[in-house]
């Protein structure tokens, strides 16, 4: 019973890691690498999505399966909010060049647009996945 | 039953990830490396009167990403390019008052490859 309790607590919390490194984490670097802009969040905003990110992810894994489901969709809602809300599909800069402030914007909606299909293209399956384990 | 699919598509989507976001690092990349990217040269001025006078704009772009939709604000005159490529020196007669002249270059519009929109603003 308890090793069960823990496994599904585990995973739950490795979930949650996995959402927030590739969400919070590996995606804005990537963006901001990119584009050389700066991605700087509150900390505690970061401490916050964390957690709420494990919490999803460890009741998602302890309670029953088709409910489970639910916190699981939750998880990959709260990536796709960090992404439209937080990172949004404009990032906007200014620098100083030979005297001159320029102030630059880009929108790269098209690479937002493919991770957000893939989300939740991701999603849709993991749920298929699950609810056919459950008739299993 | 899904995992198969699960990871094909996690492939998939890196590799097009990749594609899309290779016109951008390369942009990003020549420009950072050559920031005088993209050179507005004015030339053969002729007045038409006191205050106006027409003037051959040349444009020249370094990045072997082309630009798409190229709009430059000069003044109040707008100047527009369908596409520029890395090479290719273009020319355009534009008519300039003084006071577009003083103002200078305003901004600069353009989609990186048709695809990322890129507005820039300056301000003197």
């Amino acid at each position: 019973m308890w090793r069960k309790v823990i496994k599904n607590v585990l995973l739950g919390v490795f979930k949650g890691l996995i959402y927030y490194g590739v969400f919070w984490v590996l995606i804005p670097w990537l963006i901001s690498s990119v584009l050389k802009v700066p991605f700087e969040q509150p900390l505690h905003l970061a401490i916050l999505i964390l957690g709420v990110f494990i919490s999803l992810g460890v009741v998602s894994s302890s309670v029953k399966q088709f409910i489970g489901i639910i916190f699981g969709v939750l998880s990959s809602l709260l990536a796709l909010y960090i992404m439209v809300g937080v990172l949004g599909v404009v990032i906007n800069t200014s620098v100083r060049y030979d005297g001159v402030i320029v102030e630059a914007s880009l929108d790269y909606t098209p690479l937002m647009i493919l991770i957000i299909g893939v989300t939740l293209i991701y999603t849709i399956v993991e749920c298929f996945e699950r609810l056919v384990e459950l008739e299993e | 039953m899904f995992t198969g699919f699960k990871y094909i598509l996690v492939v998939t989507v890196f590799f097009i990830s990749i594609l899309l976001l290779l016109p951008l690092l390369v942009f990003v990349w020549d420009v950072f490396q050559n920031p005088e990217c993209i050179v507005l040269r004015f030339g053969n001025a002729s007045y038409i009167d006191s205050e106006v006078f027409k003037v051959n704009i040349t444009l020249s772009y370094c990045s072997s990403i082309p630009l798409k939709n190229v709009k430059i604000q000069i003044g109040s005159k707008l100047l527009e390019f369908d596409y520029i490529n890395k090479g290719v020196v273009y020319t355009r007669e534009i008519m300039l008052t003084m006071e577009d002249l003083e103002e200078g270059v305003r901004g600069l519009e353009a989609s990186i490859g048709g695809f990322y929109k890129v507005v820039l603003k300056f301000k003197y």
